[in-house]
């Protein structure tokens, strides 16, 4: 229906406010003084870009040849996401790195994990066969490849 | 069970939009005691008051209250001012009664989704009122909470353990509860029109509630963001907003590299284009009542439209004219101070077509009228002195004085109060089918005019005299021994002025039983709320009145000819 495909855009601009502020909050943290460390983001991590990506191909396609099958398959995916991230950050704590060793950690574990709250709305989403949800879904792949590059560049 | 489902969770526009207006109703109440009882304080700083200590018993131990609880007391003024009455009131509770009516909507557009806005609101209000019950009481930063004393905990106040992190909870649910409603006011604007509403036909309270619902989108998860990073200094160790090297009561703090001016960024992000959200609902509530009692058309609706966009926009570029002093670049102070000088060019225009509007009509002075002739006063009166505050030379002189204080509550708060009485006396025969007393209404305006100049005018003396904000205690500084008399002529006038509200108070619970009945149509106003019909189908623009060989002197906007 058209008006959860443009109240899915407004969320969306919602969502992509809240994570702006966080990025040009920051940038400027890091700008502040010299104690950033270069965090080294599991390779997990980036491995998770392409599960997402691959999820929403799967939504995608699902979509287009109107298959109940595939539609679960992507909502599995995104749940294998949400239990890769869990390791993400258990690798990185094992690294030494937690939510208050480093600005750059704190901020990787706030971003991850508000990510993975909105991802995990977006399975329930799914699960709920909202008409809008590949919408959303979509966004937030793109999201987390943007988080991962967002610490790459920093580094 | 029904009962439950129609009066308490209901999913109904029309109840939802009345719940935010009582839950406003409850937060001004509670707001205005508490500004009478800091403006008491102010002149009599000894009084010893016994139901004091009973309220506060650490706060006001043996009934003097102590500096820590004017400040908590002021807190929590200016949270359940900005946030839930001026924020609920005119968007939530008249917005979301009257826009879908307006625009021919058979309700919001995701009807659950407003009732869950509604009551996370609610949450958010006893979240905040829980801060006065907890250890140590509620936070006494402000509404603006700059840390670092926002962001250290117990230590660097009573109230700032357990009280703070109620309060960062509190606006967190209050921006969801805010994003949830921005998101269905501008779904249903766009998609829920009914045929024949174009855009450019809407009342400029679909404007103003629609472009409202737009800054709120933009601005509110901003703060979410903002909340996010204080709770996590608080309570996860991390230094967004805490410098290294920081003593506090003789302790140092562990904490390294953050900055006080981030949160000020983020915060000012959103609490500039807050105060739109506040007063753009008005100017098109204004605008509507200013056009059917003159029984003119408005005067540059096209304009008007544009002027709030304009608003809109510029809000969002003039958030450092906040922070002049904060150590800012003088060339980014320049740049601020242009932009927020640049807002009084649509102010002026929307000021110039209310005037326009009105001239030479045939004025009608009921009380919503006189409400509307009163928004523009002060909204004109409190706009003037921002011209002196949008300058960083004359800002570091003004900055955390009474003239900031004056400032504010005149632009801000009456004159979104004055847009709201103004809605109240208008809608209120379509709200609840009978007539508010008139003289009493105008009894009530002219004394509460009257009485918020006398408030907030001598603020702006004290100001120039150099007088600090949020001082609880003025015996130390010489230099103000003379501004004594001021002080209790701004008290007296608030009690006054607080007293002649129950004039209202009293109008507004004994009409809703007692009142004469109404017409359907009691002001002969064009706009579909006044005609209710299942389908309605829209012909013209919303203002049509004075028309020449018209039957009557307006036309509604479903009549076809």
């Amino acid at each position: 229906m058209k008006r959860q495909t443009t109240a899915v855009i407004l969320l969306l601009i919602a969502v992509g406010m809240v994570f702006s502020a966080l990025t040009s909050a920051m940038f400027v943290r890091r700008g502040l003084g010299g104690d950033w460390i270069a965090l080294p983001i599991p390779a997990l991590a980036l491995w998770n870009v392409l599960v997402l990506a691959a999820s929403s191909a799967v939504l995608e396609l699902s979509r287009r040849r109107n298959s109940r099958t595939l539609w679960w398959a992507a909502t599995a995916l995104g749940m294998l996401f949400v239990g890769l991230q869990l390791q993400v950050w258990r690798d990185l704590s094992q690294a030494g790195f937690t939510v208050s060793t480093n600005p750059s950690s704190s901020f990787f574990y706030l971003l991850s994990s508000l990510h993975a709250a909105h991802v995990i709305g977006g399975i329930a989403a799914l699960a709920a066969a909202a008409s809008a949800a590949p919408l959303y879904w979509h966004a937030m792949s793109a999201l987390w490849a943007y988080i991962v590059l967002l610490f790459r560049c920093l580094q | 069970m029904t009962w439950l489902r129609t009066h308490v969770f209901s999913t109904d526009h029309k109840v939802i939009g009345k719940q935010y207006i009582s839950l406003a109703f409850f937060s001004v109440a509670l707001g205005i005691m508490l500004s009478l009882i800091m403006r008491f304080h102010l002149i009599r700083p000894d009084a010893k008051i016994g139901w004091f200590a009973l309220l506060w018993p650490t706060g006001a131990t043996g009934g003097i209250m102590t500096p820590e609880l004017y400040l908590s007391l002021m807190t929590i003024h200016g949270t359940l001012m900005v946030f839930f009455v001026l924020t609920t009131a005119p968007q939530g509770g008249f917005g979301n009664y009257f826009l879908p009516l307006q625009i021919g909507a058979p309700d919001m557009a995701f009807p659950v989704l407003n009732m869950l806005s509604f009551w996370t609101t609610f949450l958010a209000l006893l979240t905040l009122l829980a801060a006065f019950f907890v250890e140590g009481g509620a936070p006494l930063g402000g509404w603006t909470a700059y840390p670092p004393l926002s962001a250290l905990g117990q230590i660097a106040g009573p109230g700032q353990g357990l009280g703070m992190d109620c309060w960062i909870v509190s606006i967190a649910l209050f921006s969801i509860a805010s994003l949830m409603g921005a998101i269905n006011f501008i779904t249903t604007v766009l998609d829920m029109r009914t045929q024949g509403m174009d855009l450019m036909r809407m009342p400029l309270t679909c404007w103003g509630w629609f472009i409202t619902a737009i800054i709120s989108l933009l601005a509110f998860g901003v703060l979410l963001a903002a909340g996010l990073l204080l709770l996590m200094d608080r309570n996860l160790g991390t230094s967004f907003f805490l410098p290294a090297g920081l003593v506090v009561s003789d302790q140092l703090q562990n904490h390294s590299g953050g900055s006080p001016i981030l949160w000020q960024h983020l915060f000012w992000f959103f609490g500039h284009p807050e105060v739109y959200i506040a007063i753009l609902p008005g100017m098109g509530i204004v605008s509507t009542v200013l056009s059917v009692f003159s029984r003119k058309p408005i005067f540059g609706y096209k304009a008007m439209v544009f002027a709030m966009f304009a608003i809109a926009l510029l809000g969002f570029l003039v958030w450092g004219h906040h922070m002049f002093i904060s150590g800012m670049s003088p060339y980014s102070a320049m740049t601020f101070s242009v932009l927020t000088l640049a807002v009084g060019v649509p102010s002026a225009i929307k000021t110039f077509n209310w005037l326009g509007t009105i001239w030479g009509g045939d004025l009608h002075f009921t009380p919503a009228m006189l409400f509307a002739l009163g928004f523009v006063s002060v909204f004109v009166s409190g706009g003037l002195t921002g011209l002196f505050l949008g300058q960083p030379a004359i800002d570091l002189y003004f900055h955390d004085t009474y003239f900031v204080v004056g400032h504010f509550h005149m632009i801000m708060g009456v004159a979104a109060i004055f847009a709201m009485f103004s809605a109240m006396y208008y809608w209120f025969p379509k709200m609840h089918g009978r007539m508010m007393n008139a003289p009493l209404g105008h009894v009530h305006f002219y004394l509460t005019f009257l009485g918020v100049y006398a408030i907030f005018i001598p603020m702006h003396f004290l100001g120039i005299m150099g007088a600090p904000r949020r001082y609880s205690d003025f015996k130390e500084l010489e230099f103000l021994a003379d501004a004594g008399v001021l002080q209790k002529f701004t008290t007296h006038s608030a009690y006054f002025t607080a007293a002649v509200q129950l004039i209202f108070f009293g109008n507004y619970f004994y009409a809703k039983r007692r009142g004469p009945a109404a017409e359907v149509n009691p002001w002969r106003a064009t706009t579909l709320e006044w005609q209710p019909s299942s389908r309605p189908e829209v012909h013209r623009g919303p203002d049509v009145y004075s028309l020449p060989g018209a039957r009557e002197d307006f036309v509604m906007q479903q009549d076809k000819k």
